[in-house]
């Protein structure tokens, strides 16, 4: 068997994409802005002479503005949802292999709701309730008619091996109030209580004590934070205070703070020094080359701003790789039998979507398809089935 | 002069991504149509397989024609060294219509009706004739994806190119849908 790691695009994980796609605009937007703000004035300005120069300086100044104005907002909104996708990925990377029955008869006992939460770990009502009605279908027990569902005569349900939610739906979808939002709720509910109790997946341990803990954790990365900033910033700053403080301080508090704590400054301060005495090239090197102490001076205070910058960056880094993720969790988890469906799901997602064209099938092909369509309907593959069922019900 | 050497060289480019993108996404389409076929002829073999088996169960019961014999050695070596993946398939539909025809024969005799052995070959022929029936689908559906990628402008040029060619649907043919009728 031919096997190969794939990360396959799940609904959320288009939105997303399209999301972050999106954000882009942001730079069009401020252009558009700046444009209306100071277009016409700056154009005014332009004569006959200098006209197409000009508006080559307008159209970069625009460019650098619309740049430098946007690239916060974009990169904030744009980290929040690598974050969220990061976390769908995750959910998303799986072993395919190319063979037929492979995935069908490890398939064979999952239910379609149990494949839906196994797939994304949420229930989506819609697309779940219209793949289980097909799969009622294909097993023979409902049929539709003009007026909406009816079960086949002489069929126990309790006989052909259902589930408890698998009944109280076809239950409801004969009376016709499958769509009303308790009936729905209901189902979920029972639908995922049952995936529990096949061992699949379990509820992520979230209680009281873990939300406290984590949130303790969090307040202290941030008073870390802001400590080793302050610290940070008196380090670096104190060559500098060093005058200001002789002048508020008497002789003796000053002899009294220890001149290590001016070293990084002092040096930070010569290093400046250096650079504003010698602004041509050829006298820096000079600089260079003769105070062979300015060199490790220069690099450490390189690498302490480096560190600075990054100090700033940090809550920006920190909603990347925490905060985002955190947002997207599913109350479940699943489980390690949970996950080695979870690959057989993914793996008949891909067969489906690599070589066949069932995003394009009515509901009709339920003869000819069989259970490949309900894997297409669950898969969110075939959106077609989904609209032209709920459209019925709603005509009804 | 620069201009225009930087312009060449970006569409140039351009053009060279176009064409390692089209020609890799065509190669993956063909590869994927060989990987169905190669699904199908499991399948058809496995069938060509069971059917000796099914006869060999039966010969003590019913006596068949020579012809029909010969005729069923004749297709299971057909399908064993067909070299495509069609005339593999059609050989392999000609002899699932005598297989119909051998169950019929079963259906006369009570005896091999309830052999077990009669059975567990007729239920393993059934599954292999839905498994047929569904990679033929999908062999269907992958190849009907590379046809209309290789015509889709500008992908047509490519394929023209690097001489990607049209693959024919598998289909029942009329003159297969006719019953055989096995003498017995």
């Amino acid at each position: 068997m031919r096997m190969k790691k794939k990360v396959f695009q799940t609904e959320k994980l288009n939105e997303i994409r399209q999301q972050q796609k999106r954000s882009f605009l942001i730079f069009p937007a401020i252009m558009i802005v700046l444009l209306i703000w100071g277009g016409p004035a700056n154009i005014a300005q332009l004569n006959k002479d200098n006209f197409v120069t000009g508006m080559i300086c307008i159209v970069f100044l625009l460019i650098f503005c619309s740049a430098m104005l946007g690239i916060i907002p974009f990169y904030m909104i744009y980290i929040r949802l690598q974050g969220q996708k990061k976390q769908v990925l995750e959910n998303s990377s799986f072993i395919t292999v190319d063979n037929l029955d492979y995935y069908r008869d490890k398939l064979e006992e999952v239910s379609p709701g149990a494949i839906s939460m196994l797939e994304d770990l949420r229930i989506e009502s819609d697309k779940d309730i219209a793949a289980s009605i097909l799969h009622y279908e294909m097993l023979g027990l409902i049929r539709q008619t003009e007026a909406g569902y009816e079960k086949i005569n002489g069929i126990d349900l309790q006989d052909v091996g259902l589930r408890e939610s698998d009944r109280y739906l076809i239950g409801h979808l004969e009376k016709g109030d499958w769509k009303q939002g308790p009936v729905v709720q209901a189902w979920e509910q029972q639908a995922v209580l049952e995936i529990k109790e096949a061992g699949w997946i379990t509820e992520r341990f979230r209680s009281k004590r873990d939300i406290e803990k984590t949130n303790r954790r969090e307040s202290k990365i941030v008073w870390l934070w802001l400590v080793v900033l302050i610290v940070f910033c008196l380090a670096v700053s104190m060559g500098m205070l060093r005058e200001r403080l002789r002048d508020t301080m008497s002789q003796e508090q000053f002899e009294k703070i220890p001149q290590a704590v001016f070293v990084l400054g002092d040096i930070q301060q010569q290093v400046l020094d250096g650079l504003y005495e010698n602004q041509a090239f050829g006298a820096f090197s000079k600089q260079m080359l003769t105070s062979p102490d300015y060199l490790w001076k220069l690099t450490l205070v390189v690498v302490l701003d480096c560190i600075f910058l990054l100090l700033f960056l940090f809550p920006v880094l920190y909603m990347k790789f925490g905060q985002g993720r955190i947002r997207e969790q599913s109350p479940y988890k699943r489980t390690k039998a949970g996950e080695i469906y979870t690959e057989y799901i993914f793996g008949m997602k891909n067969f489906i979507h690599d070589y066949s064209n069932l995003s394009e099938v009515e509901k009709d092909a339920l003869v000819l398809w069989d259970d490949y369509l309900i894997y297409a309907v669950v898969l969110e593959e075939n959106k077609k089935i989904v609209e032209e069922i709920m459209r019925r019900r709603a005509e009804i | 002069m620069m201009f225009w050497i930087i312009g060449i060289v970006v569409v140039a480019g351009l053009i060279g991504i176009f064409v390692v993108k089209g020609y890799n996404s065509l190669v993956v389409l063909k590869n994927r149509v060989e990987n169905q076929a190669a699904q199908i002829d499991v399948q058809l073999k496995r069938r060509a397989d069971l059917i000796p088996n099914i006869l060999e169960t039966t010969k003590g019961y019913a006596r068949y024609e020579q012809d029909t014999l010969k005729s069923i050695t004749q297709l299971r070596t057909q399908i064993l060294s067909a070299e495509d993946i069609t005339a593999s398939y059609q050989a392999s539909e000609k002899l699932g219509k005598f297989t119909s025809q051998i169950f019929a024969v079963g259906e006369q005799y009570p005896d091999l009706k309830a052999n077990a052995n009669f059975l567990q070959l007729q239920k393993e022929l059934s599954e292999t004739e839905d498994k047929i029936s569904k990679a033929r689908q999908f062999y269907n559906d992958t190849v009907t994806k590379y046809n209309d990628a290789i015509m889709i402008f500008p992908n047509s040029l490519l394929a023209g190119l690097f001489g990607f060619h049209r693959i024919a649907l598998l289909e029942v043919q009329a003159s297969e849908k006719e019953a055989i009728k096995i003498e017995v």
